[in-house]
């Protein structure tokens, strides 16, 4: 059994590894064994304009993305969590359908719908769609930090005079920080890495749609270089990630205690 | 004496540096019903682990009707559990949560079919057979785990805190229906509760745990009216702890003395204690006596009624004394004592307990 | 108090207005949008002529291209999920009923696929599976065979690489089912007689049904929209869905075309959810509550 376990680890990580291999190669294609060391695909990777270009347009997009969906997900994580109205189970199905339904038919809708909007296929209409996938993230992050949470304290803020405002600023948003900076480290990898939307609503330019296309043409080795940067930041996210994770725990357990 | 059931010979376990029990032996007779008693971390549960075979003892042996079965695995020992928080099966209906110890001894479904009925009249649980756990009340909830535990015929059962999930009504309705059950089937029974009331009412004989020893095994009346150690004092009842000191008073040997000046004679062993030696005096608030004058054992000034709590039964008094607060209960119809009053307060030396005090 | 009262009734639409504002142009309007295109007709001088007839699905059904491409979509589809269950499930159960500090890293491994880009990941199984890749290496220097065995741009490499992609979504729900179980139920069920393998057939797995139903939706619904992994490591011989879907909407510019494909995508994985769901509350209507 714990054999099994090992496999299955190596069997995950096992092309995460070898693409990093092959970044270090001095060969000229893909081989095994590489026969030996240089940093030449990583000069060559940073030669290549249209990933550099590439890398810069999905930076950005999946930035305001991540500005606008921590936005919008949280507001209507905290609708769902602090009001009972009309519609509201109607609400909650609708904001997490965008997950299960497929991303190709709704990146082709967008593509159907833009010329009607005035809008042609770029970085708005990008953003835009990306939103419409990594809303439902930050407000499922958001409503699992806001089950922890003790809407009480939003009373007694109000009870010692402090504004809505306040109460809203002071007490509800430093409480669901966890949430929300989760939520917001999702959207952000959930945009950069689309390709679904990005195919119909794009020029194309994004860093995974040139990556896309490049290894579609040839077998190259910088594409490996490409690859372990981006397995290294991904990395990094993830350390900060787990202790997002572990403060947010750390945070209910605070709530929680009867102190 | 009766049929010995149940035995277990010097038992320990430890975690790691924790020894959770130490050398614990105890002989259950059939039809008993005994509760360990103790503070949380006294070894109760460990010791009710290794009895049903989740824990596996370090040292000693556990004996079911003469056999050794400390040996044998959970599922193969004729111990049945009521657990903490009950943990009925969630995806199983009323029914299908007692008949599963009967299926998995695969015992024919005629049997199977009289043997819930049974239980389910027997607990009371006609209507609710198709229910889930989920949708039955906590007081249901526990009836089930009863049923299930004891569909099984089990040779003893065990119930691990049981009772303290219930709320306050509903424990103590639960504590005289499944006394009587038991009663009535005459099981075995252990139960490990760390509530004295709960142990009081529903058991036979108690086992005191402390610090992983069963420190005193005997009747409620036994443990409560002449309790083998300090612990098991303080924790049966609440008791006023009262500093004093040893004298040593020739013809009289060695006596306690209270700061507040009452002698206490006769209580005091001279080889555990020596002169001018620091105790503290423990004595519970129902075997303290208040009076407005003084007798003879009083040589110093009264002390002011603080407060007078009516308990129902009883009145509450909390009486200071130069700071020091002493409770004192006593019955409703006795002379009552108004708020201010000045009061002396003493009692029989044999109702007190001497403790020696840990210097600093 | 009508003040106050209708705030309490605007408040949540207020704070729901951000999303509302994107969901409904971009999200709610294109789904509409896409089943409607499906009825018009693809003309080769305009882009699309407004109409309402089922010559697209009529075209869809018939056309033996078409039907091939939906059944190896369904086919591949269940083949994933049922690969992901049967690898996924052991090792879910191993990592939550042995928790001990050495699965951390296990535990990790099967969250790197939500951080790791999908690229990066599809050209690590090309340089895997490549003539040249790692595996053909190896066969090679052992003598095992003497020319690079094709294992990309074929089926069989494709999904191992999708087991890949989406083993996580099968195991993460299932490590959620498993490891919401009481202990003590096993406790119970041990006490009660039961062995080991009895606990497991009748407590383990019935209660890990939530995360099986989870796990195996999440999965099949993807696996039938996948674009990347059939473009970058299919076969040209056997198609799928997303990448036909696509060729037909920015290659060849038939948009009716391809309303008609996305509208029965769609269809299946609605008709796939809906089902399920009221399958999974019948049989378990215990697991209401979870």
């Amino acid at each position: 059994m714990g054999l099994y376990v090992v496999g299955v680890t190596i069997f995950l990580l096992a092309p995460l590894v070898f693409p990093m291999i092959i970044s270090f190669s001095s060969g000229s294609r893909i081989e095994f064994p590489p026969p030996g060391f240089s940093l030449q695909w990583y000069k060559a990777a940073w030669a290549n304009e249209l990933f550099l270009a590439g890398a810069v347009t999905s930076l950005i997009i999946a930035a305001i993305t991540t500005a606008i969906s921590i936005v919008a997900g949280t507001a209507a994580a905290i609708a769902i969590n602090h009001y009972r109205f009309a519609g509201r189970s109607l609400v909650q199905v609708v904001l997490m359908l965008p997950l299960a339904l497929p991303a190709i038919v709704k990146g082709l809708g967008v593509l159907f719908v833009l010329p009607s909007y005035h809008m042609s296929q770029g970085m708005a209409a990008t953003v835009l769609s990306h939103c419409t996938m990594c809303i439902p993230y930050v407000a499922y992050l958001v409503l699992a930090s806001l089950a922890s949470y003790d809407i009480t304290l939003e009373q007694a803020s109000a009870n010692l005079g402090a504004s809505r405002s306040r109460t809203f600023f002071r007490i509800t948003l430093p409480l669901i920080k966890p949430g929300i900076v989760a939520g917001g480290v999702f959207a952000f990898l959930m945009s950069f890495d689309n390709i679904s939307l990005s195919l119909f609503t794009s020029n194309g330019d994004t860093l995974p749609l040139r990556l896309m296309q490049h290894i579609q043409h040839q077998e190259d080795p910088a594409v490996a270089a490409v690859s372990s940067v981006l397995v290294l930041v991904a990395l990094v996210v993830m350390v900060m990630f787990g202790r997002v994770l572990r403060e947010s725990q750390l945070g209910a357990l605070k709530t929680s205690s009867p102190e | 004496m009766s049929e010995i059931d149940l035995e277990i010979r010097n038992i320990r376990k430890t975690f790691g540096p924790v020894v959770a029990v130490d050398d614990a032996s105890l002989t259950i007779e059939k039809g008993q019903i005994v509760s360990f008693l103790g503070p949380s971390g006294c070894g109760k549960s460990t010791l009710l682990n290794i009895i049903s075979g989740f824990i596996e003892p370090d040292a000693g042996e556990v004996r079911l009707a003469g056999e050794i079965i400390s040996h044998l695995p959970p599922n193969r020992r004729k111990t049945s559990m009521v657990f903490q928080h009950f943990a009925l099966f969630p995806h199983m209906t009323v029914t299908a949560n007692i008949r599963y110890g009967l299926e998995a001894a695969r015992m024919p479904d005629e049997t199977i079919r009289e043997r819930v009925s049974e239980m389910v009249s027997l607990l009371k649980l006609n209507g609710l057979e198709r229910r889930y756990p989920g949708e039955l009340s906590g007081g249901q909830r526990q009836r089930v785990a009863i049923a299930r535990a004891l569909a099984v015929r089990p040779k003893v059962l065990l119930l691990d805190e049981a009772l303290s999930a219930l709320d306050k009504n509903l424990r103590e309705e639960m504590q005289i229906e499944l006394t009587l059950l038991l009663r009535a089937l005459d099981i075995t029974t252990i139960l490990v509760t760390h509530d004295q009331r709960e142990a009081f009412a529903v058991s036979d004989r108690i086992a005191l745990m402390d610090r992983g020893r069963i420190v005193q095994f005997g009747s409620p009346q036994d443990v409560y009216g002449s309790p083998a150690t300090d612990f098991v004092f303080k924790f049966l009842g609440s008791a006023n702890c009262i500093p004093g000191y040893v004298r040593s008073d020739g013809a009289a040997g060695l006596l306690a003395l209270t700061d507040t000046g009452i002698r206490v004679e006769g209580r005091v062993e001279s080889g555990r204690f020596a002169d001018h030696d620091p105790v503290d005096l423990y004595v519970r608030s129902e075997d303290i006596r208040l009076s407005s004058v003084p007798t003879s054992v009083h040589v110093s000034h009264p002390g002011d009624v603080k407060l007078v709590t009516f308990l129902g039964s009883i009145y509450r008094y909390v009486v200071d004394f130069d700071g020091m607060q002493i409770v004192a209960d006593r019955p409703a119809g006795a002379e009552n004592f108004a708020i201010g009053e000045k009061i002396y307060f003493d009692f029989r030396p044999k109702d007190c307990h001497v403790v020696a005090r840990s210097v600093g | 108090m009508s003040y106050a009262y209708k705030l309490r009734r605007t408040a949540p639409w207020l704070w729901l207005a951000p999303a509302i504002a994107i969901f409904i142009p971009f999200f709610i309007i294109p789904i509409a949008v896409v089943v409607r295109n499906s009825f018009n007709v693809d003309d080769p001088l305009a882009l699309m002529v407004s109409d309402f007839t089922l010559i697209n699905y009529r075209n869809v059904i018939t056309d033996p291209y078409y039907y091939r491409v939906i059944f190896n979509s369904l086919w591949v589809s269940a083949a994933i999920t049922l690969g992901t269950l049967l690898i996924g499930y052991p090792f879910a159960y191993f990592l939550v009923r042995r928790a001990k500090r050495s699965l951390i890293f296990p535990l990790w491994a099967i969250y790197t696929p939500l951080v790791v880009s999908i690229i990066v990941r599809a050209f690590g199984w090309i340089v895997i599976t490549a003539d040249s890749g790692l595996i053909n290496a190896a066969l090679l220097s052992v003598g095992l065979v003497h020319e690079p065995v094709k294992i990309l741009f074929e089926v069989e490499g494709m999904m191992v690489a999708m087991v890949h992609r989406y083993l996580p979504l099968m195991v993460i729900p299932l490590v959620n089912a498993l490891s919401r179980i009481d202990t003590q139920l096993y406790s119970a069920s041990l006490n009660l007689g039961a062995s080991d393998q009895r606990t497991f057939w009748k407590i383990t797995v019935p209660l890990s049904l939530p995360g099986f139903v989870a796990g195996t939706q999440l999965v099949f619904a993807v696996v039938l929209s996948d674009f990347v992994i059939p473009s970058l490591l299919g076969s040209t011989r056997f198609r799928m869905l997303a990448p036909v879907v696509y060729e037909a909407a920015m290659i060849r510019v038939a948009w009716a075309n391809a309303a008609a494909l996305a509208s029965v995508m769609l269809l299946i994985v609605v008709t796939m959810l809906v089902t399920s769901t009221l399958t999974y509350r019948r049989l378990a209507p215990w697991a209401r509550g979870l």
